[in-house]
Formats: C-alpha cells, structure tokens, sequence
C-alpha cells in the first residue's frame, strides 16, 4: 500500500508543473541546488581546517564542534520554518477509500522526509562525523554521533511542520519567530548566556556516552507522535477551512473617479495590495530601497559612477523591474475578461504605464536620503528616476506582449518561479546592464557626468513619445493574443 | 426577416488538424433569442469564443452590426458577455466588480445601485454589500456576479456559456424569468448556450444544434420542439447517423 502511495507522490511531483516550465527555470533551480550543496559540503569538508587553524597548538576539536551544533540547529529551524513548504492535504482524495486513516497520516508524515532540507545537512554531519569525530573517538562513537545528529534534524524537520500547521502560518508568527531566535542570538553575542556552553553541556556526551545519542530518537519519537495524532485528529475536511479573510475596504477612490484609466489603475493596486506574491514585491522593493547603503559605503563602488548608476536603476526601478517583467501574467486568471470588457486596449496599456511610472517615482522619493552621501547621489538618481520612466518602463511594457506564462496569485513567493522563463533573466540586460555601460563609457571617454545628462535625455524623449511606444505595444498585442490567451488559459 | 445583428460565414477552426468547428453561414436576427445546445466537445464554447474575438478563426469571419470583430474593438462597448471564471476580477469584492463594469460604461453610481436592485432576488443576500471577494465565493454565486455583470450595461448583445449550469434550482428558475423579462422588455439579442434542453426550449426563439462542429438542427422554436430535441439527443447514444434538418 506505501509502495502505492509512495507512486502517487513521484508521479505527482514528475508530471508538476515544475517540470513543465521552460529550460530556464530548471538551470537556474539545479545551479541554486548543486550551489547550496556545493557550499554545505565545501564547509563540511574543510570545517576542520578552519577551526584548527584558528588555535596555536593542536587540541581535541570534538568539543568545539559540539559547541555550533546548537547554533546550527537553531539557525536551521528557522529556515525551515521560511522556506520550507508544506506538502500537506494531497490526501484528500485517499480519505473516501478504503485506507486505513493511519496509514495514510504514516504516509504523510513519512513522505514529508524526502525534502532537500535534510539533504542539506548531511553535506555537513557526514565530514564531520568523518574527519572529526572517527579521528578523535573512533569510528563507532563517529556512527552514534551521526546517528544522533540525524535524529535531531529530523526532529527540527516535525517540529517545523507540526509548528507551521498549528499556528496555520501568518506573518505576525514569522514574525515573532524571527525576534525571539534573533534575541537568542543577540543574548548570546552580549555575553548574557552561551549558546556555545550550552550546546557543548547538550551534545558533548553523545560522542562520548552512545546511550545518550538514544535520546534524540526518543524525540524524534515524541515529535512524530505528536503530529501523528494532530493529523489523525484532522482528517476530516472542515477542520481545515479556514476562514476566508474579510475582503480589504481600502478603495483608492482617487483614482476610481478618473475614468477607464484611473478604473484599471485602481484595480492593479487591489490586484497588488491583495494578493500574497505581489505583496512580497512590495515588502521587497522597500527592503531594496537600502541596497544602495552597501555601494555608498563602499570606496570600491562609491568611487565609481557607473556602479552607482547600477545601483540608482536599480532601486528606482525595482517594483516596476519586478513587478513589470510579469505584467498581464498577473492577470492571467481572467485574461478572457480583460478581452471582451469596454475598454480600448490602449488605455488597458496606458494605465500600466502611469502605474509603473508612479512606482519609479516613489521610489525615487524614496531614495532621496541617499543626499546625505553628497548631491551627486541626487544627480545620479534624478538621471536614472527619468531613464527608468523614459525608457526601461516602455521597454517592459512592449515585452509583456510575448508574456504567456499564467500566474497564480494566491500562491506564497519563497521560491515560486511559476510565469518565469529564460526571458526573465535576459531582460536585465537591456534594463540595467545597457544604461550602465553607457554612463561608463561617457566616463572612460569624457565625464560620467555628461552620461547622467544623456541618460536623462533618452529618458525625456521616452516620456514625450510614450504615445507611439504604447500604441507599437497595442499592435504587437492584438497579433499575439491569442496565443498569450491559449497559454493563460492552461492554469494549473 | 428581420435584420441580423451577428453574421457568420465560412467560418472554420482547428486544432491539431482536427476541426473543432466549420459553419458555412449562420445569421443572428437583432431583438431574438438565440439558444445553442450540443453535447461536450460540439463546439459551443468555441463558437462564442470566436463570436469575442478571444480566439482566431482559421477561416471565415464574424461580423457584429457588419464589422469583423477581430479587426475592431468597437463590439466590446455594446456586448455583454460571460464564459467562465476567467471573465471575474476575482480579488475585488461583488460590489466592487459592478462599479468597475458601471464605470467602464459611465454609469452613474444611482443608475447602478438601481440595476442592482433588480438583481436582489437572484442574489438571495449572498453577494452584495459582504466582506468576501469573489475568490472566496462558491461557484455559483461567483456565476451570478458574472452573469450580472454582463446584464449591467444594457448591451445589445448578451452572450451567456451554459448559465443555469451550477446554478440551484430556485436561481435557475428566477434567472429565466429575468432573462424572459429582458428579452421582451428590451430588444437584446441574446446568445445562450445550455445542456439543459428544456430551460432553453423553454425561452429562445431559436435553436441551433451544433454537433462535431456542424449546425445540424435549426429549430424555429414551437410546441414540438423539446420533443425533437430530445428524440435528437437519444438517438446520438443509439448510434443512429444524424442528419442535417434543414427548416
């Protein structure tokens, strides 16, 4: 019966839509995969070099070791908690059959295991175990200690799982999550406690005692239990529903009193302030709106222009790259509605100009503090507020017509790469690579400063000509629409 | 007969080198009702599609008031028109969704809250003035918004796909009578589409039998009509060749 079940799961992960997505997605998945497992196992490796290397005369390094395993644990808990997703009601349709309930929650809880989270792991422990602890305490307390180590992170894997489904997940528990094991650590470098002492006073004498390594199977025992009953107590559907949150009354009636174009813009700004994936641009754009802090501090960059005008497009124009490069993909839910209501494509595409274009001007505002590292940051700024505006939002714009990619808003952001594609990655070039080598050529040639000044013109003729550009985009859009429909269409 | 507000002609489309649907002429009179009935995969919901320029014909062209709707946007402002889901904006509330539609027709907010009345019954208190987008409605209170969406704005033109289907028994029935309602009030020219043969038999002037793509019946609705569509349908599972009644 698991062998069955266990055929369900890989069918149902190999005939996914991951699989289906373009070559672009893949590589840039399998490089971040074969990357992590690269540096996990790298460290692993060389951990003992490291750390011996740091003290003068040889020592006994096990206890040391023992001492971040506590660190590590922690610190892998709460990734869990971020990153790692829930695979959880896929059993709905096993319920009605004649299963035994147990069965499938064993199931359930089994499968779960089978998460690049606790390969990551062993990347680090099996060196270790190896180089360490084999060396200094023989090869069988090697094979408790590592047989211990593999019972606590799956400990930390059920007890993320069991947390994550009690505490049905929202962003004030992240939250909070995040502050109290930031604290711990904050409590830790202030010298209030040691996490050091108390990891060694916890794992020291597994290496040394074996028995002792039984007590991490007898909590992973217990956590398992735990969800085990959690889950049997579950399976009946309607403890599931949650209730749907009360719909947003935030209205942006502005806007809605300006005609079809302030209509649509109203309604992109629902669409984003309402879902989750595009809630997380905006959280992120905020976030990125500091990344110029590490170039202008920075002699290396600060120092030249080209760098900071890398940095200028790209904070003035993170929620319009990020948002922009899926426009209409957004949409794609009810692309057949978009088709047929009275409106003229022109201003359907007119509305995401402005809106675009008001995003660059918040974050131009935005940036403005940025004066504190001298005018120049403003200069540097105003040129790429007005290129990203002028030129980078048409760019986009006219790109969203080979958009054909559905997106599902309701789905969270943490690794959701639905609606990408190889064209994703390419459109960077001409957005910030492009201006970037211009201004560096003005400032090879002649003066960056002549740069900004050309930059800011192409900018302006952008803005001025925005008519033709947007009604190229209408053209092209009329003869690809019915593709881009056809693919919106195959939702997933 | 009267003028013909729809025309098709020689319109053809395939997939894959199937052909999914292939009308030699087809007119739709201004004013009538307009049913089309065929089992899954006659072409229906092809039809309508091609009807709103949401897919290209191989061949042929539609015509809406004498202008090919794949060459002009102007049919948009006068048809009303709802398929599936894919029409709702689903992330805004009901009450949301009708004031972008007003909107986009210059509708004041009175004239709306006016039409909206009307609509009560069929609304049963499910959908109007609720904290709930329409993403967390059931199916078939997410058809009625669209459904009366595509009423809000008095268009010339309805085209409803299957609208009883998900509906419960007492809305299907107040749907018909408003759809009666409207029919003979206005002069709409309604195109509907159902598997249900009494309820369009029951209301459309007209029915058109697609099967594989082919009109196959052409009913000027009368007293026999539910019958000869049933005997129709009933001899498709015996097996027996259907042929073309030409009216």
């Amino acid at each position: 019966m698991y062998l069955t079940l266990l055929r369900h799961k890989w069918r149902k992960s190999t005939r996914s839509s991951f699989f289906r997505q373009g070559w672009g997605v893949k590589i840039l998945m399998a490089f971040l995969g074969l990357y992590f497992s690269a540096s996990f196992g790298l460290l692993g490796y060389f951990a003992k070099d490291i750390v011996s290397s740091a003290y003068d005369e040889p020592l006994l390094l096990s206890p040391i070791f023992m001492g971040f395993v506590l660190y590590y644990l922690l610190a892998d808990l709460v990734l869990r908690f971020f990153l790692q997703d829930l695979t959880v009601l896929t059993v709905q349709h096993y319920l009605v059959l004649p299963i035994a309930k147990p069965k499938i929650v064993n199931f359930l809880l089994g499968s779960s295991i089978f998460s690049f989270f606790n390969l990551l792991p062993l990347f680090l422990i099996v060196p270790w175990a190896i180089r360490v602890v084999a060396e200094e305490q023989g090869s069988s307390s090697a094979f408790v200690w590592f047989a211990a180590m593999l019972g606590f992170i799956l400990t930390n894997h059920f007890l993320a799982i069991y947390v994550k489904r009690v505490l049905a997940v929202n962003a004030k528990i992240f939250a909070s999550i995040a502050l109290i094991v930031a604290l711990t650590f904050l409590g830790d470098f202030m010298g209030w406690f040691s996490i050091n002492d108390l990891s060694i006073w916890l794992f020291g004498p597994i290496a040394e005692q074996a028995i002792v390594g039984l007590v991490s199977f007898g909590l992973l025992a217990v956590i398992y239990f735990v969800n085990f009953r959690f889950l049997l107590g579950m399976t009946h559907l309607d403890r599931w529903k949650v209730a749907a949150k009360e719909a947003s009354t935030t209205r942006f009636s502005f806007l809605e009193q300006r005609g079809p174009l302030g209509l649509m813009m109203a309604n992109e700004l629902k669409l984003i302030t309402r879902n989750k994936r595009t809630k997380t641009i905006l959280w992120m754009t905020l976030f990125f709106s500091a990344y110029g802090l590490i170039f202008y501090t920075n002699p290396m960059y600060s120092e030249s222009i080209s760098w900071l005008l890398f940095v200028g497009i790209f904070m003035t124009g993170i929620f319009l790259i990020n948002y922009g490069q899926f426009l209409v993909s957004w949409e794609s839910a009810y692309f057949d509605g978009i088709l047929t209501r009275a409106y003229r494509m022109e201003e359907y595409y007119k509305s995401k100009y402005y809106l675009l274009a008001f995003s660059a001007l918040v974050m131009y505002i935005l940036t403005l503090p940025y004066a504190y590292f001298g005018m120049q940051a403003v200069y540097i700024n105003t040129a790429c507020f007005i290129y990203n505006v002028g030129v980078n939002t048409l760019v986009l714009i006219f790109a969203s017509t080979y958009n054909k990619k559905p997106i599902d808003l309701s789905k969270g952001s943490a690794f959701n790469y639905q609606g990408t594609g190889a064209a994703q990655f390419l459109i960077i070039i001409p957005l910030m690579v492009v201006p970037m080598l211009m201004v560096y050529a003005f400032d090879l040639l002649w003066d960056g400063n002549y740069g900004l000044i050309f930059l800011a013109l192409l900018g302006l003729i952008g803005i001025l000509s925005r008519n033709y550009f947007i009604k190229q985009t209408v053209l092209n859009f009329q003869e690809k629409k019915y593709i881009n429909a056809a693919g919106y269409r195959q939702q997933d | 007969m009267a003028m013909s507000i729809i025309s098709i002609k020689n319109l053809e489309k395939s997939y894959n080198g199937a052909t999914v649907l292939n009308i030699g002429e087809l007119e739709i009179e201004a004013g009538k009702s307009f049913g089309l009935v065929g089992n899954n995969g006659a072409g229906k919901t092809t039809l309508f599609r091609l009807l709103l320029d949401l897919i290209l014909a191989d061949k042929g062209e539609v015509l809406s008031k004498g202008v090919n709707v794949a060459k002009s946007e102007d049919w948009k402002l006068y048809t009303g028109s709802f398929i599936d889901e894919g029409f709702l904006i689903d992330y805004l509330t009901p009450d949301e969704y009708f004031q972008f539609i007003a909107g986009l027709h210059n509708m004041s907010a009175g004239d709306l809250e006016a039409t909206l009345e009307t609509y009560n019954d069929l609304f049963a208190d499910e959908i109007r003035g609720k904290k709930k987008y329409i993403r967390d409605l059931s199916k078939g209170n997410q058809k009625k918004v669209g459904i009366v969406g595509a009423l809000l704005s008095s268009p010339d033109i309805l085209i409803l796909d299957e609208p009883f289907a998900n509906l419960d028994p007492s809305t299907q029935f107040r749907l018909i009578e408003e759809l009666e309602r409207i029919n003979k009030e206005t002069d709409i020219t309604m195109l509907i589409s159902s598997h249900d043969l009494g309820h369009v038999a029951k209301f459309c002037e007209r029915i058109v039998v697609l099967d594989k793509g082919e009109i196959v019946k052409d009913i000027h609705t009368n007293s026999e009509t539910l019958q000869e569509l049933e005997t129709f349908f009933i001899q498709k599972i015996k097996g027996a060749a259907s042929e073309v009644v030409e009216e």
